[in-house]
């Protein structure tokens, strides 16, 4: 099957890299495929074979131990004496494009080109501990006022000081141009960043002075800079952590428990008998597997063997599920915000609206199930792995293992879209369990089933939200009150326990530890938007919130979930931001208001109000209250909704309008257009913030149409994509508009969750103005639909 | 591959027959909009 190139113009219109990468693929992805299955992982394990000649061999000290010191600018940068400039980052490239647009804010600080910059991200032999490459944070950590961008700029202050040694000329008359520092008023006296210091370290600490280049002269930054991967991703040519291979590697399977809290009875190594290939069966307390010499021979016998389990533990029922959580005594308790006056405001509002809302536990669902690949040898283990935090691994990983962290080497590789943690850490637990075992290297992937039942999925929660309005309409007094289930977590620097394999050789999870009544609230935190954006935040007279509404209280209960739980994109604020925008539209219908003129007068934040407004003026908002005054008269409905957020309450802001298409019929909902309005602060690049929104935007609506997470009495029962549907490529793809709007004097924000967060209520509350029904739960399938219609 | 294989039986397929031909092929990375356009792209070229 040979790609041709549809007319020239195409490939002149390519780039170097994407044409370098058909060639490289011979234009033919079988070829590909075949020469693939024998690709060798080239670079020595115990060093960096892409080190510049610095000397990297100083001990670090940093947040994790052996961890490079964040205050050393040597911890983040070298330049050889080809002026070529090495970045290292522990913020790692999860598909988000984070590669990219740290290479530019590197090149951008630099004053270099953005080829001239190598960046390494995520391998504990030589990258800072930067936790995990998670929750909108790479942004604000990277390219606001320390770490990486401290770094460029405290570098090139440097490179300027030792150029006006150099040529004794002083820093205010040098200028800088491609990695080359030269005199203004004599351009011919020059010299080259890789003549001031190549090879040598600074030698500095970070200079919290040192001038970034601001946002309204960048030239790397704030352009649409092309990924660099996506050549090699789109030719099929790209290195996943699923392409790792290593000489002598064997390959395993896990065999997980057949229930939710089944334990381990016996295992018959008997029943392989006569199986070829079968190098080993691992069992350690709860946790079995099978190594083998080939892929095909390990499943075969994971298949094969076999297992007496324990009954399960029981589930409560899927269907009284939310119930369950209401009913449940034993919780922990959490006040974000209380101003002890609510029940009095809601006694005397002119009209008190209630609304439940439901949400489901949803599935990080990767495409491609988790693999990792170990070599564990005596006392140290080198491990490939798709984890979001390397330095997390190799602590977890060394409890697992019973090794010291320092004796592990812990590289990221690229898995499957994340979107939190999906199965990466579990396999890599699982990989170094099987190479300890054989004491080889070993490479694992999950199942379908396996990824899928026991991944740790976005949380449920039912919120119950409570309103008062005055006569004219306004808002007095809002309540809301939330169940959230949760069990384990991301595994941290010393919890293997919060995964399954960890829990399966014996790890406990995080402790829940009830709480009753909840402490009064002491300093504002609206990290998981579990405040309304309409509520005025205030904690001990100071109010940090959005919106304008003095009377309020959030009150949320933490109870134990049956499942595994941890984040998954937007996690909690997708939820509590379902709830808080579908009940502002009920507000808003009830006091016969414009949804979007009813946001607006409850909203004091400016930059929020701008992406409403930014929103509705680019949707050509039409202007009246919900429902349609002609609704349901006849055939296919039409609607428009609207929602917006603050991510969690300053890391971002966006508004979008939904029009959709409902058929009464069927229930079947159609997404016609989204409008897309985001604040990011200055953008860095503007084609990675409209891929990002994009495809929040459509996650959005796999998640609110589609996704449920099920389960009968025993076990998890969505297990592969027809029992956990997700939108597929041919379905009616709305138009996406996205509309940025940049703050070059704002610091920089979270911008992947921006879009993701407000999709299902723009559609419930277009489902509302279409039809006149309300739909609170989650997700807005056709059955629901064509129920609520009845 | 599933695209290119389409439109290479179907070289004057309407947007609604891509659409139809990819309704079996699953994406978590959301790209739907940019992975169409090109598709459509591709398409123009090949009937032309």
């Amino acid at each position: 099957m040979k790609v041709k190139l549809s007319k020239a113009g195409d490939r002149r219109s390519m780039s170097q890299d994407a044409l370098a990468a058909l060639e490289r693929a011979g234009f033919s992805r079988r070829d590909f495929l075949k020469r693939s299955g024998a690709l060798i992982v080239s670079f020595s394990v115990w060093g960096m074979g892409t080190e510049p000649s610095t000397a990297r061999a100083q001990v670090f000290q940093g947040v994790s131990p052996g961890a490079p010191p964040a205050d050393q600018l040597d911890s983040w940068l070298a330049i050889a004496a080809d002026g070529t400039v090495t970045a290292y980052t522990g913020k790692c490239e999860l598909g988000q494009g984070m590669e990219t647009a740290q290479t530019q804010l590197v090149a951008e600080e630099l004053g270099v080109r953005f080829e001239q910059v190598k960046l390494i991200y995520c391998d504990t032999s030589c990258t800072p501990d930067q936790g995990y490459t998670s929750g909108s944070q790479s942004h604000p950590t990277n390219f606001n006022r320390t770490n990486l961008a401290q770094a460029g700029a405290t570098a090139r202050e440097a490179l300027f000081r030792l150029a006006s040694a150099r040529l004794g000329v002083p820093t205010d008359q040098l200028g800088s141009r491609d990695g080359v520092i030269s005199v203004k008023s004599d351009p011919s006296r020059k010299v080259s960043y890789g003549q001031l210091v190549g090879g040598n370290k600074f030698n500095l600490m970070l200079d919290s002075n040192a001038k970034r280049k601001p946002p309204r002269e960048w030239a790397v930054l704030g352009t649409p800079v092309r990924r660099p991967d996506l050549p090699a991703l789109v030719t099929g040519q790209f290195e996943f952590v699923h392409n790792v291979r290593l000489p002598g590697m064997l390959h395993g399977r896990v065999v997980r428990p057949p229930a939710v809290g089944a334990r381990l009875v016996n295992v018959d190594e008997g029943s392989l008998q006569g199986l070829p290939g079968i190098v080993k069966v691992v069992v350690k307390k709860d946790f079995v597997g099978v190594v083998a010499e080939k892929p095909w021979q390990a499943i075969q016998a994971a298949g094969k063997l076999e297992v007496n389990w324990s009954a399960g533990t029981g589930l409560p029922g899927h269907a009284e599920f939310y119930e369950y959580l209401r009913n449940e005594k034993s919780s922990r308790d959490t006040l974000l915000v209380d101003s002890q006056d609510v029940e009095q405001k809601l006694s005397e509002a002119a009209t008190v609206v209630k609304a439940t809302y439901y949400h489901p536990y949803q599935m990080h669902g990767s495409m491609g199930s988790s693999c990792a690949v170990a070599h564990v040898e005596g006392d140290k283990a080198t491990i490939w792995s798709a984890t979001q935090g390397v330095w997390y691994i190799r602590s977890t990983a060394a409890m697992v293992l019973g090794l010291k962290p320092e004796n592990l080497r812990v590289i990221f590789k690229r898995g499957s879209g994340c979107y939190g943690i999906n199965g990466a850490d579990a396999v890599t637990y699982d990989a170094a369990l099987l190479s300890q075992a054989v004491g080889k290297p070993v490479r694992v992937q999950l199942t379908r089933r396996d990824e899928m039942a026991w991944e740790n999925y976005g949380n449920a929660f039912v919120l119950d939200e409570r309103a008062g309005l005055d006569a004219q309409g306004n808002i007095i007094g809002w309540d809301h009150e939330a169940w959230v289930p949760s069990l384990g977590n991301r595994p941290g620097t010393g919890t293997p326990g919060n995964i399954i394999t960890g829990l399966l050789v014996g790890f406990q999870p995080d402790a829940f530890t009830p709480r009753k009544p909840a402490a009064p609230p002491t300093t504002y935190n609206n990290n998981s938007n579990g405040v309304p954006s309409y509520a005025s935040g205030c904690i001990g007279g100071t109010c940090r919130g959005t919106g304008i509404i003095k009377s309020e209280r959030v009150l949320v209960h933490g109870v134990r979930s049956p499942f595994w739980t941890g984040p998954l994109r937007s996690p909690q604020r997708l939820q509590n931001t379902f709830a808080h925008e579908s009940f502002m539209d009920e507000l808003a219908a009830r006091a016969k208001a414009d949804p979007v003129a009813y946001r607006l007068r409850h909203l004091s934040n400016s930059r929020l109000s701008d992406v409403v407004k930014g929103a509705a003026k680019t949707a050509n908002w039409d202007a009246r209250p919900s429902p349609k005054s002609d609704t349901r008269k006849a055939g296919i409905a039409t609607g428009r909704g609207f929602s917006c957020v603050a991510y969690e309450g300053d890391n971002g802001f966006s508004a979008m309008v939904a029009d959709i298409e409902v058929d009464p019929f069927t229930g079947k909902v159609t997404v016609k257009r989204v409008v897309v309005c985001v604040d990011c602060g200055p953008i860095s690049n503007p084609d990675g913030l409209r891929n990002q929104t994009e495809g929040g935007t459509l996650q959005g609506m796999s998640r609110a149409l589609m996704e449920e997470v099920t389960w009968d009495q025993q076990k998890v029962t969505s297990i592969d994509w027809r029992t956990y549907p997700t939108l597929p490529l041919g379905f009616d793809v709305p138009k996406v508009e996205v509309v940025m709007i940049n703050r070059p004097d704002e610091e920089a924000t979270g911008a992947g969750e921006l879009s993701i967060t407000i999709v299902a209520p723009a559609i419930a509350n277009a489902i509302f103005d279409a039809t006149g029904a309300r739909i609170r739960q989650i997700p807005l399938t056709p059955e629901r639909v064509k129920a609520a219609l009845v | 591959m599933t695209a290119k294989a389409f439109l290479d039986r179907n070289p004057k397929a309407t947007e609604r027959d891509i659409e139809q031909a990819m309704a079996g092929v699953l994406c978590r990375c959301f790209t739907h909009v940019r992975m169409l356009r090109a598709i459509k792209r591709y398409a123009q070229g090949v009937a032309r």
